[in-house]
């Protein structure tokens, strides 16, 4: 799926030179499931930011899908990020304006699909994370755990390839948070490859690989066997 | 003091947002300041005289059946002095006489120059200024005069001219005395004073101050403290009615009680009455523009101070940090609404003097726009002063309260520990706030369109006759005799030199919008049934130089006798008098067709004494005698040359400049101690409109104000929402939305309040616009491009605004604020 190498991060302010990654050597095939840990201020954010084509490295190479990203344009970029990358915050992300209808519509929105079909697949995914009786509500009046299935059904419902997941779980609390990691497993098990940034370790556990990161270097790689 | 610094250095670095604030806000202020001074100008006429509140005009209202009711300001000369001793309450009377006079120093004239002569109680009444001299000569030196002070410095080049000899008519006068100028808000303007005695109070062989039978006297009243006017009223009226001599003019079951209504005008409340005199007193406020003007001033300072409240809430957002951190080191929130409130107050004190500046500066065109001459010394009186003062705490409240309150509300935890904005204010009120901006705006904008349009209809419409090249002479009005002697010699000596096309008197031309009535009817019909028609008295060439032509029988002409024996005083009354009449008269008089008319008889009839039986002898089209804003009315022209005050010369267009050399040559050679007083009856005749195209200025000036104000706030907005939609933008760009998407967003947010102020103004420029042009009889219909291309300008100009905003918004990497939230 994807093949970072030699990949460096280097944040430059007027006398400051912070490297946030620093030669990193990952990859991912596809249909994986990669949790991504380590300590505060260790580069999981950024790394995941470059993954996810929102932001650029400084030096290095990024395949993603058999083709060197690392020096494309934004334009170009977003073009590649919409057709195959989902996302999904911890935060939840969500517009608080619109519907969880409209939210989830809103992935769907770029990329030149009639109404009908768009109302369709919305309506599918929906059911699928069991949210489709609340598609009328605001984001205000949904329960943290709520949020973040819209949230995710935001992220798939563009049949993206891979979905990054930036602790995903981080604002629920754990009966909610489980089910959010039960969702990306049956996700994944569809085929679906899942790359996540979390500090629970329990929920690490659910992913079939773990990369440990540490000062912007990765330290570890543990391959666990199928659950 | 360390708080106002600080007040000053947030000022500082607000940098471009500062300086819109201070720029909207100045704009808004220097706005209100101009109406404020135009409202206090029209509220306090006369107020310079301190009496002003016992003073009283006598008016009359004076309905002759048969005639337009008219009111004026003058009363029978005799009347003053038979008031002394019978009206209760009376301390004193005054009488003006007004006129014209040529003033004549070595060999510079100074030509129809107006002139008041005062009987010397009325200078004591109006408590006249003296900046030199005294007033006292006025009531006994018949060859004293007093000038104003701009009249001293224009004729001697110095104020203190007492001394001073000028020919005032040919009588040599002596300076004694130089006063103050009248102000602009004085009901009478004169900058020449003299003795009513030398003034011209025998006309037509009549002692006007002892006359009872003609309305031609100003004539003043004082009262004592405490005197009721009312009693007062009846009192002058009572005698007024008993005396009023109707001379057999009228029908005699007609009493002077029937014709006249006198009425007390307070001197104080003269400027508001609602009553317009034909001349003599400066007209009555316009109380309509007054409000239109007061509505606009105060909807300009709002939108200006709305501005202020949406700058400093965007602000607020970056200032909320600043807030939060100076609440946790201890500060209550009575002293930061009171930092914030003195910010503000910095802001709007800086733009009131900004304000003042600017009203200084563009005093000149702000005059010309309310066609009146704004006083600024009003800007130092306490009681202007005052208002300034309620002004100014009026923007500081307003704009500087909710700010204050809103922002040091913020919740210190909060906003350190998240980054989020501070305070969100209320969107849906800024939405309507902007709606109601650009609605004043393209309503201001269609205005502007259709008074434009109309002007331009009004001064290239087919007006029936050829106003090009026509050149008219004023000043030839005289005694009956004289008037008949000098304007046949005048036409007679210009008549046939190179340039010259056709040479012609009147007594009115169609650039005066002014024609006097007559009753016409057929010799068989009751008097009661007569038609008031319009009358022009018209030289035998009328109609040639004006380019008219007969559409059945004949014009007037040298070569009949019928017309010619008009010229002579003695024997004319045992002639027909020969009449041309309009196409309207020829129908309203009920004849068939203007071929019918010819050769029948009509009763012409003045007044019951002047009642002289007319032939019609000729009938032209109908012409716009009158401005556009008047029907054309049945018209009777007709030779009476003792009445005519007017010459009118067609040129050669080829030769214009001989043939004004020849006008002048022609002139001189009868006049040669009158000098020329000319215009072009084309450039007169666009004058009629100048009203309308001040109207237009202001309206064109406002309409901009009101977009450059509104294009401050929609720059605040932008940058206001694009700072809190931040979020919301990123995450639909890592939804995939391009650039152009996020723009579309925006586009649509700042256009949507647009459209919907379009729909606001549409309908209400359309009833306003359609009111004005009622004035006008002959008017444009208001063309529905006006109406969106307004809106499209308004359209244009707020998406111009935001685009910078939208823009940095749209392109902004979306990481930062994602993580952050």
């Amino acid at each position: 799926m994807l093949k970072l190498h030699n990949l460096s991060k280097v944040y430059q302010t007027d006398e400051v030179e912070t490297v946030a990654l620093d030669n990193v050597n990952i990859e991912i095939e596809s249909g994986e499931f990669v949790a991504i840990m380590g300590p505060s201020g260790c580069g999981k954010s950024t790394l995941l930011n470059i993954v996810g084509m929102l932001d650029s490295p400084s030096s290095g190479d990024y395949i993603f899908m058999d083709e060197n990203v690392a020096g494309y344009p934004e334009s170009k970029l977003s073009n590649i990020r919409k057709q195959n990358i989902g996302f999904i915050f911890q935060s939840f992300n969500l517009i608080d304006e619109l519907t969880v209808e409209e939210n989830i519509e809103l992935a769907l929105l770029y990329h030149n699909i009639p109404a009908s079909e768009r109302r369709e697949r919305v309506a599918r995914v929906m059911d699928k994370v069991g949210i489709a009786h609340r598609a009328k509500h605001m984001p205000s009046q949904l329960s943290g755990g709520q949020q973040q299935r819209v949230a995710v059904a935001r992220a798939v419902v563009g049949d993206q390839a891979m979905i990054l997941a930036d602790e995903p779980t981080g604002n629920l609390d754990s009966a909610h948070g489980q089910e959010v990691m039960e969702m990306l497993q049956s996700l994944n098990a569809e085929g679906t490859t899942i790359v996540m940034v979390t500090h629970s370790p329990a929920h690490a556990d659910y992913a079939r690989r773990t990369i440990n990161l540490f000062d912007g270097h990765v330290v570890t790689e543990n391959l666990r066997a199928a659950v | 003091m360390s708080q106002l610094l600080i007040g000053l250095r947030v000022l500082k670095r607000q940098g471009l947002y500062g300086l819109m604030a201070i720029l909207g806000l100045t704009i808004g202020l220097a706005v209100a300041v101009i109406a404020m001074l135009y409202t206090w100008q029209e509220t306090h006429y006369d107020s310079h005289i301190e009496r002003a509140d016992r003073i009283f005009l006598i008016d009359a209202k004076v309905s002759q059946p048969g005639r337009t009711e008219t009111i004026v300001a003058q009363v029978p000369g005799a009347l003053s002095e038979s008031l002394r001793g019978t009206v209760p309450g009376l301390e004193d009377t005054a009488r003006v006489w007004r006129q014209w006079s040529s003033l004549k120093i070595g060999d510079r004239f100074n030509f129809n120059l107006p002139v008041i002569g005062v009987e010397a109680a009325w200078v004591d009444m109006i408590d006249l200024p003296m900046v030199a001299g005294s007033s006292d000569a006025i009531g006994n030196d018949l060859s004293s005069v007093l000038i104003s002070a701009s009249m001293a410095t224009r004729l001697y080049g110095d104020v203190d001219s007492v001394g001073q000899t000028f020919e005032l008519d040919e009588n040599a006068m002596l300076v004694t005395g130089v006063y103050q100028d009248f102000p602009t808000a004085s009901h009478i303007e004169a900058d020449v004073i003299i003795p009513s005695k030398a003034a011209a109070i025998t006309q037509r062989g009549i002692r006007m101050d002892e006359d009872w039978k003609g309305f031609n006297v100003f004539t003043y009243l004082l009262l004592e403290d405490g005197a009721d006017a009312l009693v007062a009223q009846t009192a002058v009226e009572e005698i007024l009615h008993q005396n009023f001599q109707l001379d057999g003019r009228f029908p005699p079951e007609i009493t002077a009680a029937d014709i006249v209504d006198v009425s007390l005008q307070r001197l104080s409340d003269l400027h508001l009455n609602d009553r317009t005199y034909p001349w003599g007193v400066k007209p009555p406020a316009d109380k309509l523009k007054l409000a239109v003007f007061s509505a606009i001033a105060i909807l300009i300072v709002l939108i200006a101070c709305v501005n202020h409240i949406n700058l400093s809430t965007v602000r607020s957002i970056e200032r909320a940090r600043e807030v939060a951190l100076r609440k946790i080191l201890g500060a209550g929130r009575k002293q930061l609404v009171g930092q914030f409130l003195l910010e503000a107050a910095i802001l709007a004190t800086l733009a009131l003097v900004l304000a003042l500046t600017v009203v200084e500066l563009i005093e000149p065109y702000a005059s010309d726009m309310l066609q009146t001459q704004l006083d600024l010394s009003a800007l130092t009186s306490a009681g202007f002063i005052g208002w300034l003062a309620l002004l100014l705490t009026f923007v500081i409240g307003s704009a500087g309260l909710y700010p204050a309150f809103i922002v040091s509300a913020v919740m210190p935890g909060r906003v350190l520990a998240s980054h989020s904005r501070g305070a969100k204010g209320n969107a849906r009120l800024r939405s309507v706030l902007v709606i109601f901006q650009f609605s004043i705006s393209i309503t201001l904008a269609i205005g502007a369109a259709v008074i434009w349009s109309q002007l331009r209809y009004a001064r290239t419409a087919d007006l029936g006759f050829d106003a090009e090249n026509v050149m008219m002479l004023y000043g030839v009005g005289r005694g009956p005799a004289q008037t008949v002697a000098l304007t046949r010699g005048i036409t007679q000596s210009i008549d046939g030199l190179p340039g010259i096309v056709t040479v012609s008197a009147a007594n009115s031309t169609p650039a005066w919008d002014y024609v006097l009535e007559v009753s016409v009817r057929k010799p068989a019909e009751a008097p009661e049934s007569a038609q008031t028609m319009g009358r022009v008295s018209v030289d035998l060439n009328f109609f040639e130089t004006l380019d008219m032509e007969p559409v059945a029988g004949r014009l007037f002409s040298e070569d009949y006798g019928l017309d010619r024996g008009q010229w002579d005083l003695e024997t004319r009354g045992s002639l027909d008098l020969p009449v041309i009449i309009n196409e309207r008269a020829v129908a309203s008089l009920g004849f068939l067709s203007a071929d019918a008319a010819i050769g029948e008889q009509v009763q012409f009839t003045l007044s019951a004494q002047d009642d002289r039986a007319a032939r019609i002898v000729g009938v032209v089209e109908d012409v716009h005698f009158k401005s556009l804003k008047n029907a054309i009315q049945p018209m009777v022209y007709y030779p009476d040359p003792a009445i005519f005050n007017v010459i009118m010369v067609r040129m050669d267009p080829n030769q214009r400049s001989i043939a004004m050399q020849s006008i002048e040559e022609g002139w001189n050679k009868v006049m040669p101690n009158q000098p020329i007083s000319s215009a072009f009856l084309a450039s007169a005749l666009a004058e009629q409109y100048d009203r309308e195209s001040q109207e237009l200025k202001t309206v064109s000036v406002l309409a901009g104000l009101g977009i450059l104000i509104a294009v401050f706030g929609q720059y605040g907005l932008a940058a206001y929402s694009a700072q809190s939609r931040r979020r919301e933008i990123s995450i639909r760009k890592v939804l995939g939305a391009r650039v152009r998407d996020i723009l579309q967003l925006f586009v649509w947010q700042f256009s949507k309040p647009v459209f919907l102020a379009m729909i606001v103004a549409w309908p209400v420029a359309f009833y306003l616009m359609t009111a004005w042009l009622e004035n006008f009889v002959y008017r444009v219909t208001p063309n529905p491009l006006w109406f969106v291309l307004a809106g499209v300008v308004a359209l244009m100009v707020a998406l111009l605004t935001v685009a910078s905003h939208a823009l940095k918004a749209a392109r902004a990497a979306p990481v930062e604020a994602l993580r952050y939230e």
